[in-house]
């Protein structure tokens, strides 16, 4: 009977769950890169420029700069963590994506 | 239908390492399936309950039981996606779980529920799983082509899985699970919920498997299709195997030549099981 050598942490199989990814990344990033761009864009505007008439400073610094570092980090966030959380749950609950993946060599 | 010889290496892909199990002598090396006293529980809930099944290759063997008999648990730990509590499991060769890996990678998968990529096109499904099942990247486009071919999906290569009828998504699961050539495949329940013209199609796609002489275990309550594909019969209830032969068999040892029902009409699969297990299947 041959030896029998594995690597736990495969590249091939690395390479393969990452090729999924990136065809669904090629398939949906102008629809995400839209909502991500947009939202904080609004954000910035309406509450930004929007209340900077009213709010000039938040202590010693410019209100408007507050509000974009805020805005900008809230969207980092956001844009990270919901599409991480939503699809996995998706796909493994309901589409059964990793049951497939599971059942390969892996 | 597949056209490669009976007993193939294990695709080792690009990476080479891992290596093929070479055939010994004993029915243990031999078998491509081997359960002994495998059981396992969930929670109070014993699924399967000492199992001891031996498949040797080239066998189709239908693995008959109504439903929470342990049929898809015992598909299950038979990738390893689930552990088994007790008793041993040998994959061609490979001793589960430890080996795992090297028995999945010569071992194609039918689930019985879909899990296909949605979003994904028919051609991007293989591909994807050509390259995890480490098919190497010179063979990727005429393996993904071969497996569309299989399950008479090429015109609808390039179309989006979400766009497919439920029966081309169930020959696609076929497809994806013998795009690496496999030795051995497990169907769970493969044309359950399918019309009947769509499940003359799947059986046709493992009649062409047995014909090639790869090991085929299937799951199923479907009393016909287990007469209609399988060579070897395996009945199960709660968690065990009662009674195993040919169709034949199973019929002449326990439900006789003859049934009276109205009128007398000749035994077949369905009175052997209803003999056995005391319930009613499809």
């Amino acid at each position: 009977m041959s030896t029998i050598r594995s690597r736990r942490l495969d590249p091939a199989a690395l390479a393969g769950v990452m090729s999924r990814d990136v065809v669904l990344f090629r398939r949906y990033w102008k629809a995400t890169t839209f909502s991500s761009v947009v939202q904080p864009t609004i954000y910035l505007l309406a509450f930004g420029l929007g209340f900077e008439s009213l709010v000039s400073h938040v202590g010693h610094v410019r209100y408007v700069e507050c509000v974009a570092t805020g805005v900008v980090a809230t969207a980092v966030l956001f844009s990270s963590a919901f599409p991480g959380m939503f699809n996995t749950f998706i796909r493994w609950q309901f589409q059964r994506t990793y049951d497939a993946l599971l059942a390969a060599p892996g | 239908m597949l056209g490669r010889p009976r007993h193939r290496p294990v695709a080792t892909g690009a990476l080479g390492r891992i290596e093929r199990r070479v055939p010994g002598s004993t029915p243990e090396e031999t078998a491509a399936i081997e359960l002994r006293g495998v059981r396992k529980r969930f929670g109070e809930i014993v699924a399967v309950d000492g199992l001891d099944l031996v498949l040797a290759p080239g066998i189709c063997l239908g693995l008959l039981g109504p439903n929470g008999a342990g049929k898809s648990t015992t598909m299950r730990m038979l990738t390893a996606q689930t552990l088994a509590d007790e008793g041993s499991i040998r994959v061609l060769g490979f001793v589960l779980p430890a080996e795992s890996k090297q028995a999945r990678m010569a071992m194609g998968v039918v689930p019985q529920l879909d899990n296909l990529d949605v979003e994904l096109t028919c051609r991007q499904i293989l591909t994807v799983f050509a390259r995890l099942y480490r098919v190497p990247r010179a063979e990727r486009p005429a393996a993904v082509d071969r497996a569309l071919g299989i399950a008479n999906l090429r015109p609808r290569a390039d179309t989006i899985v979400r766009e497919l009828s439920g029966g081309m998504r169930r020959r696609l699961l076929v497809a994806r699970g013998l795009i690496h050539r496999p030795q051995l495949v497990l169907l769970d329940e493969p044309t359950v919920g399918l019309d009947p013209q769509v499940r003359q199609q799947l059986w046709s796609l493992i009649d062409g498997l047995r014909a090639d002489g790869v090991t085929v275990l299937m799951s199923t309550h479907y009393i016909e299709e287990a007469e209609r594909l399988a060579d070897t019969v395996a009945v199960m209830s709660a968690g065990r195997i009662i009674a195993r032969g040919t169709p034949a068999e199973l019929i002449a040892r326990h439900a006789g030549r003859e049934v009276l029902e109205g009128v007398r009409r000749p035994a077949n699969l369905e009175d052997a099981f209803v003999a056995l297990t005391g319930e009613e299947i499809e």
